[in-house]
């Protein structure tokens, strides 16, 4: 299915470069949703990311010419938003997420249709916690940290991709991610039981 | 060197990643050995579980989708920059295609019309009868017909002179 996608992207990129600018158009209605919400992520704040959505792919467009057919497509692109979205972190402060964090961490709103929908006390307190504590640590993360650790958590990239993407060794992103889900990890709830594996006594003791 | 030492330099290399800038030989060591030992990437995933599902409560999870303003302005800024078409520009373009295409149909008949007919062939107007009173002296009453205006002009003249 992957490969069909990129198949197709390469076919969109050809088609760019022939002199068909429906080539480009295709491109980015197929990707844009994505590198919007990638930004959104990386920058906090969603009026920094339709900004920087619309510039990535303005460099998008000034590159193809130089994306190598043999790669994907879609990790040429994530790596331009990744950069672009370090340098706009970089040039300026950005502003701490308002209005896209406040109607996201809501409980009782549907993000993508608004409806309410009401849990139970319990579960709902946990999640409104639990949502909190995920965007204090995100946000807390150092900005090299916040982007391996969106890209593996949330894209769902693998360490080698994530490596293509930001042009850095695999044992870096191994690092960079073993801190990041360690700061996440220890700002959670203390009684957030996730089931999952216990830290190592070395890791316990520290 | 054993798996076991492998386990802890790996983790004293990852725990120092977080206070100074790790070489080259190290950095790689971390990669390679990650990948082929499980227990090392055991370790390395031990806060994993638990983050991923703190991460499926989290509303950021799915970004709430860009609205359709959004997008147009988004758009317009492509097409500022020339990475999109201009879709006025387009229908200007489409427009001189309608004249083009009645002209050629245009000579298209003519040329089909004289293949068919010929260039010799003109039309004949149909016959014509004027009739005209001449102003004539007085006592030379005069009638005048005559068929046609260009060629073979027939003409009588009835006088009482």
């Amino acid at each position: 299915m992957d490969v069909e996608k990129d198949d197709e992207d390469r076919r969109l990129v050809h088609r760019h470069l022939s002199g068909d600018p429906s080539g480009f158009e295709q491109l980015y209605r197929r990707h844009r949703e994505r590198i919007f919400a990638v930004l959104v992520r990386m920058l906090r704040n969603r009026d920094d990311a339709l900004e920087a959505t619309q510039e990535v792919f303005i460099r998008i467009h000034r590159g193809l010419d130089s994306f190598d057919a043999s790669g994907r497509f879609l990790t040429w692109a994530f790596r331009i938003a990744t950069n672009h979205a370090i340098d706009r972190i970089r040039r300026r402060k950005v502003r701490k997420e308002t209005a896209i964090v406040e109607e996201a961490v809501a409980p009782s709103s549907d993000l993508r249709t608004g409806r309410s929908h009401s849990p139970e006390g319990s579960h709902r307190l946990e999640r409104e916690e639990v949502a909190a504590a995920i965007h204090q640590a995100v946000d807390g993360l150092a900005e090299t940290h916040r982007i391996v650790f969106t890209l593996h958590c949330y894209e769902k990239l693998s360490y080698g991709e994530i490596a293509a993407v930001l042009g850095i060794p695999i044992g870096t992103v191994m690092s960079r991610l073993y801190h990041a889900r360690r700061k996440v990890r220890d700002t959670l709830p203390r009684d957030w039981d996730p089931g999952g594996p216990r830290r190592t006594k070395k890791r316990a003791e520290e | 060197m054993n798996e076991l030492s492998d386990l802890q330099r790996f983790q004293e290399l990852v725990e120092a990643s977080a206070h100074r800038d790790l070489t080259e030989v190290e950095t790689a060591f971390i990669g390679r050995i990650g990948f082929r030992s499980a227990e090392c990437r055991q370790w390395l995933e031990t806060d994993a579980e638990a983050v991923a599902k703190a991460i499926e409560a989290d509303p950021l999870r799915q970004i709430p989708a860009a609205t359709p303003l959004d997008w147009a302005r988004v758009d317009a800024g492509l097409r500022k920059a020339g990475a999109l078409p201009d879709p006025k520009s387009q229908s200007r373009t489409a427009w001189p295609l309608l004249p083009a295409v009645a002209a050629l149909v245009l000579c298209i008949g003519v040329v089909l019309a004289i293949l068919r007919d010929g260039l010799s062939t003109t039309t004949r107007s149909a016959p014509q009868v004027i009739a005209e009173v001449l102003d004539l002296p007085d006592g030379d009453g005069s009638l005048i017909l005559h068929e046609g205006a260009e060629e073979g002009v027939l003409m009588i003249i009835l006088s009482n002179g």
